[in-house]
């Protein structure tokens, strides 16, 4: 078979997809689903409602993609003749490998715009944290007839909430999606917010623990989500003073090269997942097994200042943000294990609860849940040398608690 | 600055854009000040020393080449090799010399407290002064005209590409670039183009993701596994090493091209050699070569017998060893290799009285090519082990302070016999890129000529190189290995 056989054949299985989509493709997926469904529905763990449409729109994406490739196989044809008779002949290697590149990631930026995508990039265990917040937040749009709620914040959310079990409590009322991102602070959530709200959710709801506010800013979370566009308002409020440059920059950089943004992703793909986790693996055990010490010399990290300031602001505009689009926004006010809470400054806890206080009287869609309104959570609630991540049964008891809680707001007319 | 960060990239693009507008004679000023700003960004404070070695064997070879006698062109030479010796010692082996002697002295109940000197190895020292000192021999040998305008002579020395981690460029190769006018050759640009990104490639994406195994597997006092596992750690740590000084040997001539300039090839294809003699031919083939030329053809090389040549073997990789470190298990290194090397000699030796006309190891001539193929390849794979045995000696040589070397050596020798019962998972990242190490070495001679390639394959690799550093590559300005050195 030559190559002119080749291109016939794919453009004639393609001429066909279109039609055969058209034609079946509602009815195999309903098929696929009613048969599969379950199966389905376990291993996708819990992350889409409805097996059928899941089903349908992954072959809409498979038949998109494939139109995309053949896109940017001829546009690439197309710019390269345009552009290499201008050339001299020994440098249109340059002029082929430079469209061919910028084309290529024009196509990885279209293709992230699929769960297809994100699901192929899958690499089983060990998840890469991108790849995952990308899949779920555009399975969380797909979800119809059920109040969106999409959970963020960092692994704290993940450790206290789990979706799954709370989707169950909450029946065919709403659906909820867990979008949290390890490390993520008030000021990364800023910048996922274009994504968040992407999802068209009605409500949102934030596990805040003090970490978000008055760590460190650098959550390593701008160079995943930093756009150009953020470029400039994020410099206006400060971000150059709190964000390391070089984070900046590969947030640019994400933003100019789809491919560069994918990389975390990619590389869980082709290298594996261990040698890209491996960086966890070398923290030192003496340190681990030494919990005061490490609480101590963490909650020394907190602090009222500047960069405190700065993710308050970014918190502020957050909830602005949502509730221009329509959600509404619950801020659970969280904590950390008693261990770490009892020896962060007090002065760190009062400016947290004021802070609290303002934010839910200047924006009457957020609403704010003190902790004393939460589940109490003890030391042995948390897993064993670990100062922020509550066990299973917490996480339990949290849930069930989160879910009462949310069902008595979709009941209130104002909560819809 | 490293060739791997951003900073190198700016710094590259302004002095390219001022070098092409500039007369030879200005390109060279440029050139020079340029690799004085590279190196000086690392820590300005020892330009100094940089400056003083230039210029003092600038001036030694100078009043070699003016002496028409004998002896006292030798009392120049020695005087210049003194100096940079002593230089090197100072800042490289002080230390190592003066513990092994405090222990000596201790062997035969004699205390002495000799001093410790608290300075900072400067950056790429071995390099340059190895490179002077070939020069001043050179010109004492007569194989050189000694550098009439300093200019000439501090560009050879300090010009940038190769000035931190070599390759270790002769006089006679790379100084009548420095003095005549560069022609600026399309193919020879192009060429410089594509090892750049090779160059990165092997660097950012095989070297730095290996390099946190690496790093993980050689932090404890025991290795990760129990088993024939640990193969993997010594694989991983192999294609690093490989990825790293190859890529900045890619890198370094890449640039120097781009310029007009022409370095030697300093990695073949290491992974593809069957003895430790044709290892060293394709693995840092300019250090291997000035080993010979300046240390084992003086001691004799194989001119007085089977027994001076075992014996100028193994002074001569003793030497590479302490050239890439001071310490002891560097010179364990070298005796490892000093001892392939004369294992291998001897079987040469053995063979040829044997009657079979080559030097080489040969398969027996009655085995079908197909059987020559894979008896070969059997060869490569036992020798690449080999090589692998050599290169845990070389890791735990620079391993951090509290794990003992000589034990974990022992706990590595131990478990690498055992089989296993499961397999690493890292298996697939350290296949994933020992293949793509190994597919460079295996087309390591059409590397170097990319613009003879179809225009097809050239925009191909092109996209995927650029495809592979945006994707996999780590940018953390992570350094390079052989900076140490």
């Amino acid at each position: 078979m030559n190559r002119a056989h080749c291109h016939l054949l794919f453009w004639a299985l393609l001429l066909c997809g279109w039609p055969g989509y058209m034609l079946a493709g509602e009815g195999v997926a309903l098929a696929t689903g009613e048969k599969y469904g379950g199966g389905m529905n376990w291993s996708g763990q819990g992350l889409f409602t409805d097996p059928a449409r899941f089903m349908q729109n992954r072959a809409l994406e498979g038949l998109w993609l494939v139109v995309l490739l053949l896109v940017w196989a001829s546009l690439h044809r197309w710019l390269a003749s345009r552009l290499t008779p201008r050339v001299n002949l020994r440098w249109r290697w340059a002029v082929h490998g430079g469209v061919g590149f910028v084309l290529l990631n024009v196509w990885v930026g279209c293709a992230s715009n699929t769960a297809l995508y994100w699901m192929a990039l899958g690499a089983g265990a060990g998840e890469e944290p991108y790849r995952q917040f990308q899949f779920k937040r555009r399975l969380a749009s797909e979800v119809q007839g059920r109040e969106r709620i999409v959970l963020v914040g960092s692994s704290q959310t993940h450790a206290q909430i789990n979706a799954r079990l709370l989707n169950d409590r909450l029946g065919t009322n709403a659906w909820s999606t867990d979008l949290h991102y390890p490390g993520c602070k008030a000021h990364d959530l800023l910048l996922m917010e274009p994504q968040l709200t992407r999802t068209h959710p009605q409500w949102v709801v934030y596990y805040l623990t003090e970490s978000a506010l008055y760590l460190n800013a650098n959550g390593g979370l701008a160079s995943q989500f930093l756009t150009l566009d953020q470029l400039p308002e994020a410099a206006r409020r400060g971000a150059v003073q709190h964000i390391h440059r070089s984070e900046l920059a590969f947030g640019v950089l994400g933003s100019v090269l789809p491919l560069f943004r994918c990389r975390d992703a990619l590389g869980h793909r082709f290298l594996g997942s261990p040698l890209m986790e491996l960086q966890r693996r070398q923290l030192d055990p003496a340190q681990i097994a030494d919990l005061e010490g490490r609480a101590l010399r963490r909650a020394r990290q907190f602090r009222v200042n500047a960069a405190s300031d700065f993710q308050k602001r970014a918190l502020e505009e957050f909830v602005t943000r949502c509730t221009r689009a329509g959600c509404r926004v619950l801020v659970l006010t969280g904590a950390n294990s008693p261990v770490l809470t009892e020896k962060i400054a007090p002065a760190v806890h009062e400016d947290l609860r004021q802070y609290l206080d303002g934010l839910a009287a200047r924006h009457p869609q957020v609403t704010v849940v003190p902790a004393s309104a939460l589940p109490v959570q003890t030391a042995s609630d948390y897993f064993s040398l670990d100062l922020v991540h509550a066990n299973h049964a917490m996480q339990r008891r949290f849930t069930l608690h989160l879910a009462e809680l949310l069902e008595d707001l979709l009941r209130q007319p104002t909560g819809r | 600055m490293v060739f791997n960060s951003l900073t190198f990239l700016c710094f590259l693009a302004l002095v390219l854009l001022a070098y092409f507008r500039l007369p030879h004679r200005r390109q060279n000023v440029l050139l020079l000040a340029a690799s004085y700003v590279f190196y000086g960004w690392w820590d300005w404070r020892f330009l100094g020393l940089l400056v003083f070695t230039s210029l003092f064997d600038y001036w030694c070879a100078l009043r070699i080449e003016e002496q028409p006698e004998l002896a006292k062109r030798r009392h120049f030479l020695t005087f210049s090799l003194l100096v940079n010796l002593t230089v090197l010692g100072l800042f490289k082996y002080f230390n190592f010399f003066a513990d092994t002697l405090q222990h000596v002295l201790a062997v035969f109940g004699m205390k002495a407290t000799l001093p410790v000197l608290h300075v900072i190895l400067p950056l790429g020292i071995s390099f340059y002064t190895f490179l002077s000192m070939s020069y001043t021999i050179d010109v004492y040998r007569r194989h050189l005209k000694a550098a009439r305008d300093p200019l000439d002579f501090l560009l050879y020395v300090a010009f940038f590409p190769h000035l931190v981690a070599g390759p270790i460029v002769r006089a006679t190769y790379l100084l009548p670039q420095c003095q005549r006018a560069r022609v600026m050759v399309p193919e020879q640009v192009i060429n410089g183009i594509w090892l750049i990104l090779m160059g990165y490639v092997k660097k950012v994406v095989i070297a730095d993701r290996l390099a946190g195994m690496v790093e993980w597997g050689f932090s404890e006092q025991t290795p990760p596994y129990a088993d024939a596992n640990n193969w993997l750690l010594l694989y991983a740590f192999t294609v690093q090493v490989y990825g790293d000084f190859s890529g900045y040997s890619d890198i370094a001539r890449g640039v120097s091209k781009v310029m007009g300039f022409e370095l030697p090839i300093n990695f073949k294809a290491p992974f593809f050699v069957t003895n430790p003699t044709a290892f060293w031919q394709n693995w840092h083939i300019s250090l291997s070569t000035w080993m010979r030329d300046y240390v084992y053809v003086p001691l004799g090389a194989d001119r007085h017998g089977s027994a001076r040549t075992a014996l100028n073997l193994m002074l001569t990789m003793l030497v590479s060893g302490l050239w890439h470190g001071a310490g002891l298990a560097y010179l364990v290194w070298g005796s490892y290799y000093g001892v392939l090397l004369i294992l291998h000699r001897a079987w040469r030796d053995l063979v040829r009285r044997l009657g079979t006309p080559s030097a080489a190891v040969r398969l027996p001539a009655q085995w079908s090519p197909n059987w020559q193929r894979a008896g070969h390849v059997v060869l490569v794979v036992w020798f690449f082990h080999i090589t692998c045995l050599g290169m845990l000696l070389f890791r735990v040589a620079s391993v951090p302070a509290p794990v003992q070397p000589l034990p974990l050596v022992q706990s590595y020798l131990q478990a690498l016999f055992v089989w296993p019962t499961s397999v690493s998972p890292l298996l697939q990242a350290v296949l994933g890129l020992g293949g793509l190490a190994t597919f460079f070495q295996w087309q390591h001679a059409k590397m170097d000529m990319f613009s003879t390639w179809p225009t097809r394959w050239q925009a191909l690799s092109v996209i995927l190189a650029l495809a592979s550093i945006t994707a996999l590559g780590v940018f953390q300005g992570t350094q390079f290995f052989y900076f140490q050195f």
